[in-house]
């Protein structure tokens, strides 16, 4: 009889303490970067932001241990998907972070869609996603193609004085749509864009086509992406276009490029994006001196992103006590959640797309206690509170469609 | 008229990068029948090794010696030890060369990192000269025309009129009747093969100057040197000049007079002379 007893209570209290480390155990938080390939440099920014955070909460939030594990992705879909349903099936995270590069985007939604796990979508920014495409278990905490060219638009036309001008857009998706929307807004205004001129992935050499650039235009604003931005510069400076026209950025300089830049792109307007590295906010100056610390160098803007993406999504997990596993309430959390990221304060709108600001960039050259006189893009405009929508409704922006040329 | 004499000058120096990559490319195809897969990865892996010279000793010239010269010796090995497994192959060697593509590209992105790097031009070969009517045009670009000029001369002379160049040619057209007659060909080849892989890694240090350096520029590259050798005809050196200077200027003229249709305006032409001479322009039906 006693016997029985004391079966059934250590029964019981094995039974407890199963159910106290089922929930004790660590929350597993799957992260999909390129960090081989082409995009490493990126990727591995990217990761590294995303750690820092982690690192200097002491891998903690609501109460459990938090456990990352990083995902190749290569920057390509296959790869993608491949690494999300490993992440999923086999390590069985509770939820997604990334990915990177656009396309890789909906790869890595379809299985968040499939799967019902929870996925973060940061910095992959293709316009539909948070748009036309929405995936109700797909919550982005980067930002949108075309969400900080509408700004962009009105600073040509109001700040510069611009009424002529001539764009040079990437041509595919992401160069698509910063460009058009600029051209959106810039129009509406009344100025008047002279060409669009699309540049192809595959080129090499920027020579011909800065040739077509119409005499009478004042201004050039550059859309380009990767390795384009070092070529369309030579170019540029080499053929004396800066003797002709007006260079103004808005995808041309992010601080990856700058690495590679003489004093010559110093006083250029250098890109319009949710992050400059000279934000002058005390969130920004801590993650500045401890990203530096760390790793030796400026972050990038993928760096800010997942930082701030961590940052939101420990703040989340806190308000729910860490209980991930309820998959409704952990995506609710993060849909509250407001927080103020070294980029400033971000919260969602209606379409899980963060209303964020939108900071115009010029490169300086700073002298960084650290690491010596480097260039470094500083804010000299910011609009607060952007939305995805900019200035029109959901329902206008969406009737309208996407940004196709 | 002066817009068409720039894209004409943008397309002969185009033309000129495009020859010295695919002219040793060519070669080692027609005399050894190696299709060389990496020699985009050479291209690449020479530019980054120039740019560390060029860093450390401030001299263009040595980096570009030095991008060639470290390209020759990395190719003579894997010859050696790996790509004359495959001879007699070629899908073999195909694989085995991507395989090395991959191998390369790794190393280089871990010593040079995944940042687009730019070859700095000499001071010297900076700023505009000034051509006859007025003209003004980069330096640094009519330099590079300059010098395909003087290697397309020098390698033809060489491959036409030199006792090693007969024996070249007659190693491309019979290599069993070569070796018959007592001439080493296995030295030939291993010269002609070194010379292509210094070519290989000269140009991507002269490349990396104005097209940058970057990872992915292996694959780009392969491309490029397999269009300009597809329409030039495989094997042919002259096909090779001639190649170049086509896809050279249809990339200038292209991109500017019509650019959303460029990647077309490349391959169109290709697939135009495939239809028609399969072999290429100058390339022998074997």
């Amino acid at each position: 009889m006693t016997g029985h007893i004391a079966l059934k209570a250590a029964a019981i209290a094995v039974g407890l303490l199963a159910a106290q480390a089922a929930h004790a155990d660590a929350i597993k938080i799957g992260v999909m970067l390129p960090v081989s390939g082409g995009l490493a440099k990126s990727g591995i920014d990217a990761k590294n932001g995303f750690e820092l955070y982690w690192n200097k909460v002491g891998n903690e939030a609501g109460g459990r241990e938090v456990e990352i594990i990083v995902a190749d992705t290569v920057c390509n879909p296959d790869n993608a998907i491949n690494a999300a349903r490993r992440l999923v099936f086999n390590d069985e995270v509770d939820f997604l972070v990334g990915p990177l590069c656009g396309h890789e985007g909906p790869a890595v939604a379809q299985v968040s869609e499939e799967t019902g796990v929870p996925l973060l979508l940061v910095p992959a920014a293709a316009d539909n996603q948070t748009k036309w495409n929405r995936i109700p278990t797909v919550i982005r905490t980067g930002f949108s193609s075309s969400q900080d060219a509408h700004p962009f638009g009105e600073y040509l036309y109001n700040e510069l004085g611009l009424r002529n001008v001539t764009f040079l857009g990437q041509d595919y998706s992401y160069g698509q749509e910063k460009t058009l929307g600029a051209v959106e807004t810039f129009e509406a205004l009344g100025g008047t864009v002279d060409e669009i001129l699309w540049a192809p992935l595959s080129t090499n050499d920027y020579a011909p086509l800065l040739a077509s650039i119409p005499p009478g235009t004042e201004a050039v604003v550059p859309v380009v992406v990767g390795v384009h931005r070092n070529r369309f510069i030579e170019t540029w400076f080499d053929f004396g276009y800066d003797r002709q026209f007006k260079l103004v950025g808005l995808n041309l300089l992010q601080a990856d490029a700058l690495t590679d830049m003489d004093d010559r792109v110093v006083g250029l307007i250098s890109v319009a994006q949710n992050y400059s590295q000279g934000i002058d906010t005390p969130e920004n100056k801590a993650f500045m001196d401890a990203f530096v610390e760390n790793y030796s160098e400026i972050p990038s803007y993928f760096a800010e992103m997942m930082y701030s993406t961590a940052k939101w999504a420990h703040e989340a997990i806190n308000s729910i006590d860490g209980n991930v596993e309820d998959r409704d309430a952990f995506l609710q959390a993060v849909r509250d959640t407001e927080i103020v990221g070294p980029r400033g304060p971000l919260k969602l709108d209606e379409f899980d797309n963060p209303i964020q600001t939108t900071y115009i960039s010029r490169v300086e050259e700073v002298d960084h206690p650290k690491l010596g006189p480097v260039l470094m893009n500083v804010p000299v405009k910011a609009y607060e509170n952007v939305s995805q929508f900019w200035t029109w409704t959901p329902e206008e922006f969406l009737e309208r469609g996407p940004y196709t040329k | 008229m002066t817009p068409v004499i720039l894209q004409l000058l943008n397309g002969l120096s185009f033309a000129a990068l495009l020859f010295l990559l695919s002219s040793g490319f060519t070669l080692t195809f027609g005399l050894a029948r190696v299709v060389n897969m990496a020699h985009g990865a050479y291209y690449l892996f020479g530019g980054y090794i120039g740019l560390s010279v060029i860093g450390l000793t401030d001299s263009f010239l040595l980096g570009v010696l030095a991008g060639g010269i470290a390209v020759a010796l990395l190719n003579a090995v894997l010859d050696r030890y790996l790509i004359q497994r495959t001879v007699g192959q070629p899908l073999m060697q195909v694989l085995l060369t991507i395989g090395i593509v991959y191998v390369i590209a790794e190393i280089a992105l871990i010593v040079w990192g995944g940042n687009p790097i730019r070859v700095p031009v000499p001071n010297w070969a900076r700023g505009p000269v000034e051509l006859p009517g007025g003209i003004f045009y980069p330096r640094y670009r009519f330099l590079l025309i300059v010098l395909g000029l003087l290697v397309a001369a020098a390698l033809w002379a060489f491959y036409r009129l030199t006792p090693i160049g007969a024996v070249v040619r007659a190693g491309v057209d019979d290599r069993e009747m070569v070796s018959a007659i007592g001439i080493d060909i296995g030295l030939l080849f291993a010269l002609v093969f070194a010379l292509a892989a210094f070519l290989a890694g000269a140009s991507g240090v002269l490349g990396g100057a104005f097209l940058t350096l970057y990872p992915h520029a292996e694959w780009d590259t392969l491309i490029l040197a397999l269009v300009v050798v597809i329409v030039g005809g495989l094997g042919s050196l002259e096909g090779a000049m001639v190649g170049s200077v086509i896809v050279g200027l249809i990339d200038a003229f292209g991109r500017w007079l019509w650019p959303e249709a460029a990647a077309f305006m490349m391959f169109g032409p290709m697939a135009v002379l495939l239809l028609i001479r399969p072999q290429g322009l100058f390339g022998r039906a074997h």
